[in-house]
């Protein structure tokens, strides 16, 4: 069973060592954006299916299981998957198929399969991101890439508290097991057990506020104020991080110069299947 | 006359639920002391330490920093926390970075020090409490007796005058408590002015050349560990526990042997004990 406790394994995965896993933080973030960008402003085919295929290719590198990020692909899918499903009913085109009042429409139905084309790319840069940094790396990347001062802070104190946040949970969870507390049971009425669930994530609230006061007054009694920054250690990236980056840049451009001159020949692949 | 580093002057505070916690409090701290707070829990420990570097506002009296009054403005009370640094007794309310070197460098950063000059004194301060090498590690990932020396070191890269320390040792195995005791002997020598609070009575023997003890948010007593470890009424109202060589000693006084109670090292217990024993 996925749950929260298992976010301690992730950034265990996240702090191996690889190609991929030792690329500076910020360059890593800066192709997870670029390929995004570049993924959702293609309209065909071609280019989403060729990154998708470089990603695996990096997933490959930094040694990551492909099973194990199937999985966390499939747990996130469903969420854009609802909008996409919908497509081929509602977009007009020509009819290839109807019953009663529901018709898919040609338009519809290619619409629906750029949509997850470009949604499964995304993931998986997203995926590959969050699995070869760990929580604090990235936290500090969006700081050296100038991300808001406040939000920054607040994303570099969530990472740090999270961990400890599983602890207490975990703790509590024990405890309760140790007691013979179990939610499925059937030796407790349901709604009993409801309202241990309901105690549980109200004792969560109360110690994240508690722990919160507490940082806080730590935190002033070291001067901080509303001009505070945090340290951040100057790292230039490496030769290998600017190899990497430029290569992708090089890639896209050769694959938009084909699809630019080529896409008659690409048949499927390089029609635009965008709606827009 | 020694220079009085740290004074409270009739110092009381009352929480809004009406509580107080504190009752006249008059403490003095002169330079160089290694001071030891000893009470119960909910003696008004920690409320007392958080009035050491401005945290809380006394309700009346006030506190001194080397004579001067603490006022509550911004830019005085950066100046009172950067001499008085206090080590909160659970490192998992002080250690709020992702990582080790980000949480010492925390304080220096917050003091408008330059890169190099922060960067230096995380190095300076990790060394002084043995955890270099430790800078890019998650605090999570660290024992609790690694966790309390990273605290000290993001108090000691502030280079404060006075470390105001609550409860240093609990919880931590005897080998984290002697490095903890380790490093602050070694602070103190350096010149720093130590004040901790526990209830660790064989700890503070070793540790504290001045006693205070506070009770229901008063101080009932101060003095040298003879005076307040040999008063076994004073500590049974402080809810104390003698040490085991007073323990001792009393009984050996009440079964006629001629024994000084007011002796509390191992080492002179046994002189005591055998000076008793020839006579």
């Amino acid at each position: 069973m996925v749950d929260i406790t298992q976010i301690m394994r992730f950034d265990d995965l996240a702090s191996k060592d690889s190609l991929i896993h030792n690329l500076e933080g910020r360059i890593k973030l800066i192709f997870t954006i670029f390929v995004i960008l570049v993924c959702v402003m293609s309209k065909e085919l071609f280019i989403p299916i060729v990154l998708e295929t470089i990603l695996l290719i990096i997933l490959k590198i930094a040694d990551l299981s492909y099973w194990d990020s199937a999985k966390r692909l499939l747990m996130l899918l469903p969420f854009g998957g609802a909008i996409i499903i919908f497509q081929p009913f509602i977009q007009p085109g020509n009819i290839i198929w109807s019953y009663s009042w529901l018709h898919i429409t040609d338009g519809g139905l290619n619409w629906a399969i750029l949509l997850l084309v470009r949604m499964i790319v995304c993931l998986t840069a997203i995926i590959i991101y969050s699995s070869t940094t760990p929580l604090q790396e990235m936290a500090s990347s969006f700081r050296k890439l100038k991300m808001p001062r406040d939000l920054a802070m607040i994303l570099s104190i969530m990472v740090r508290f999270l961990f400890l946040f599983v602890d207490e949970l975990a703790a509590i969870r024990k405890s309760q097991k140790s007691r013979n507390f179990n939610i499925h049971g059937n030796n407790t009425p349901y709604k009993w057990r409801v309202k241990q669930v309901g105690y549980t994530i109200g004792m969560m609230f109360l110690k994240a506020y508690e722990q919160g006061e507490r940082v806080h007054k730590s935190m002033v009694s070291r001067g901080f104020s509303d001009a505070s920054e945090m340290f951040d250690e100057k790292r230039s990236p490496e030769k290998s991080d600017y190899l990497f980056i430029i290569a992708i840049i090089i890639i896209v451009i050769i694959l938009e110069i084909i699809i630019f001159k080529y896409s008659g020949q690409l048949g499927y692949f390089g029609q635009n299947l965008s709606i827009n | 006359m020694e220079k009085i580093h740290l004074e409270t002057k009739n110092l009381s505070f009352t929480y809004p639920d009406g509580t107080q916690a504190l009752k006249n409090v008059n403490i003095q701290i002169k330079k160089g002391e290694k001071i030891a707070i000893m009470g119960p829990n909910g003696a008004g420990k920690s409320t007392l330490f958080s009035h050491f570097n401005g945290l809380s506002e006394p309700t009346s009296g006030h506190v001194e920093i080397d004579g001067e009054k603490i006022i509550f403005e911004r830019e005085e009370l950066l100046k009172v926390r950067q001499k008085v640094g206090i080590v909160f007794q659970d490192p998992n309310d002080q250690l709020f970075a992702p990582t080790v070197k980000e949480d010492v460098a925390f304080g220096p950063m917050n003091l408008g020090l330059d890169y190099d000059e922060v960067k230096n004194r995380i190095k300076e301060s990790l060394e002084m409490v043995g955890m270099s090498g430790f800078e890019d590690k998650t605090p999570h990932h660290l024992s609790g007796g690694q966790q309390k020396r990273v605290a000290i070191a993001g108090i000691i890269a502030m280079r404060p005058e006075i470390m105001i320390l609550d409860e240093p040792t609990a919880g931590l195995d005897p080998e984290g408590v002697d490095k903890v005791l380790n490093i602050l002997n070694n602070l103190n020598d350096e010149g720093m002015s130590i004040v901790i609070s526990s209830h660790d009575i064989d700890m503070v023997n070793h540790f504290a050349d001045k006693i205070f003890v506070l009770h229901d948010g008063e101080i009932i007593a101060e003095g040298d560990k003879h005076q307040i470890f040999s008063d076994t009424e004073l500590l049974k109202k402080a809810h104390l526990k003698a040490p085991i060589t007073t323990e001792i000693l009393y009984k050996l006084k009440e079964n006629g042997l001629d024994v000084d109670t007011e002796k509390i090292t191992v080492d002179e217990t046994v002189e005591e004990i055998l000076n008793a024993k020839k006579n």
